[in-house]
């Protein structure tokens, strides 16, 4: 074949020197030139590859869908960086780099392309390593208090008793449970989730414990319930808080005879799973209003984990932003890099009512509108720019004094810690005495005492 | 018996992990050749050996795949023969003709491969004049 142009020796000597892997492609896509990186990176020797479509030499996952010498030579504008997985000649599947440009002649028209790559594997292997010190199980947090949730995880997990799990909504409560069951010894049983606040009380009677035929009208034949389904396994009850006072009747009994009936069935089966509430209110202050039965609440209340909102642990918003940035990247196909510093900024200064949950959508939605590059402010849902936080996001606003800034600064970290004076002077690395001087100073109002003391964990 | 291939615009598709559609065809009693179209389910290996299992493909002849996927695919039960190139019809008729271990069918650098891994070299009769089937 008729090569797109000649390579010195020297060329080559330099060529073959670069430890990213080269290649250039004329203009039927077929391979011209392949140095010695190339090689050692796709296992396939330069005298196979020459003359080859570039798409069977390097044999990666984006080919034949959205090849990047394709778009290149459509844009004219050259990739760089773009993180594709090849499978090598010996079958490996590893992560490669790539960029791409034009090749031109002297008198500027294009005659191919030109791709290099380098392999990320170790790259990968430790960015792997780094966030596997902040995860468990598939919970990522570099927060003390959830760590501090990771130690005690293994042991209550072997332990078999039943588990209150509070927290708000979207704090991973179902992920917590998950966790408790894969790292028990029922771990081989089923993990089976009845979200008991979306079911009316007759239904969730029924979905818990099954039926008989002819219990009712439309039973026509036995159905087995939750409890039945979730056998040498775990039944995670969520949100028990919202069950009405009969159905903790109910509950209480099987789990203080670990026996139950089906509907229609006059005969006890016996209930061989372990349980693990969920709830997003205090469940001690549904005893004290009444609402829930205090015999209930001790039952299910063997071993409590109560879940930080997010708000309380934004030290993992960059790691999970990131977490789920690779996801969207990973089901959509995409390669979003990051997110720019200025909509970090604006993450950082929202409240998230709705906790990882919330995040997780705000960065799904930031896929649809960001289509290259980073996720920038624009991208993310108008509620981030309000007033309050656009000049932290990077758009114009008024240019707040220094002692309006400070107030901020402070009554954030507080609401952080609790309202803790203690735990916020120490974070901040000052004496108490000052803290306490510079709330006064700012005319900071901090909460009553009764919401101050209440746990924030 | 019947054989999946993978494809892309007529071609064995480069990459396994990475086709969306398949060409399954199916030898019947009588000698009649049905051949029919099928998306490839699952994005993991496993999920992608499960959904052929279950359609009852005997012969995989696909592009390169990754080990793992290799892995699970030969423990399905399923005969695998990787690193395939060309177009479907010609693929098809060099398998059935017994010729398909030839230079050309195979992606650059990776005959050796593909034949330790599919173990296509221990094929000894046309696998669509079986009885098997």
């Amino acid at each position: 074949m008729k090569p797109i142009f000649s390579m010195t020796r020297t060329e080559n000597i330099i060529l073959d020197s670069i430890a990213d892997g080269v290649f250039t492609v004329d203009r039927d896509w077929r391979i011209t030139t392949f140095n010695r990186a190339a090689e050692q990176i796709t296992g396939v020797s330069r005298g196979d590859a020459i003359g080859q479509p570039c798409k069977e030499v390097l044999k990666a996952d984006i080919c034949e869908k959205t090849c990047l010498l394709r778009q290149t030579q459509e844009t004219g504008r050259p990739i760089v960086n773009r993180t594709v997985r090849i499978i090598t000649a010996s079958g490996h599947r590893i992560p490669v780099s790539i960029s791409t440009a034009i090749l031109k002649d002297e008198s500027g028209n294009a005659i191919g392309a030109v791709e290099t790559f380098r392999d990320i594997s170790v790259e990968e292997k430790l960015r792997k390593k780094i966030q596997g010190r902040y995860s468990f199980e598939d919970i990522l947090s570099k927060n003390p208090r959830m760590q501090q949730l990771f130690d005690i995880l293994p042991d209550l997990a072997a332990s078999g008793s039943t588990v209150l799990l509070e927290g708000e909504s979207g704090t991973g409560k179902e992920l917590f449970a998950r966790a408790i069951h894969n790292l028990s010894s029922r771990k081989s049983g089923p993990f089976i989730a009845v979200n008991c606040g979306a079911l009316p009380d007759t239904l969730l009677e029924s979905e818990l414990f099954g039926y008989k035929a002819g219990a009712f009208t439309d039973a026509k034949r036995d159905k087995p319930g939750r409890f039945r389904r979730a056998e040498k396994g775990t039944l995670f009850l969520d949100e028990i808080g919202d069950i009405s006072p009969a159905m903790q009747v109910r509950l209480l009994r099987v789990l203080q005879e670990r026996t139950y009936e089906p509907l229609g069935s006059v005969e006890s089966v016996p209930a061989d799973a372990r349980i693990i509430a969920a709830t997003n209110r205090r469940l001690e202050d549904l005893v004290h209003e009444g609402k829930f039965r205090e015999d209930l609440y001790y039952r299910i209340n063997v071993v409590r984990l109560v879940l930080p909102p997010l708000r309380e642990r934004m030290e993992d918003l960059p790691l999970l932003a990131d977490h789920f940035i690779r996801h969207m990247n990973a089901v959509q196909n995409k390669d979003i890099p990051g997110i720019s510093d200025d909509a970090m900024a604006c993450l950082m200064s929202h409240e998230f009512p709705g906790n990882i949950r919330e995040l997780e959508n705000v960065i799904e939605r930031s896929f649809i509108l960001c289509k290259s590059g980073p996720i920038l402010p624009q991208h993310l849902p108008e509620f981030l720019w309000t007033r309050e936080t656009d000049e932290l996001c990077g758009l114009p606003a008024e240019t707040p004094t220094i002692k309006q800034m400070e107030a901020s600064f402070l009554i954030s970290v507080l609401r952080r810690n609790g309202w803790s004076r203690m735990k916020t002077a120490s974070q901040l690395g000052i004496h108490k005495s000052t803290l306490f001087r510079k709330i006064r100073a700012l005319g900071i109002q901090l909460p009553d005492r009764k919401e101050r003391d209440k746990p924030v964990a | 018996m019947k054989i999946a291939v993978p494809f892309w615009n007529g071609h064995v598709a480069t990459v396994f992990e990475a086709a969306d559609e398949m060409v399954v065809i199916e030898n019947l009693p009588e000698g009649d050749r049905v051949q029919r179209m099928e998306f490839l389910k699952g994005s993991s290996p496993l999920d992608r050996a499960v959904h052929l299992k279950d359609l009852g493909i005997d012969v995989l002849i696909c592009g390169a795949l990754s080990r793992s996927a290799a892995h699970r695919v030969e423990a399905a039960g399923i005969r695998l023969i990787p690193f395939v190139r060309g177009p479907v019809e010609e693929v098809i008729d060099a398998f059935r003709e017994d010729r398909l271990d030839g230079e050309r069918y195979f992606l650059p650098g990776c005959r050796a491969m593909a034949q330790n891994q599919g173990k296509l070299c221990r094929r000894r009769r046309n696998p669509l004049e079986g009885s098997d089937s």
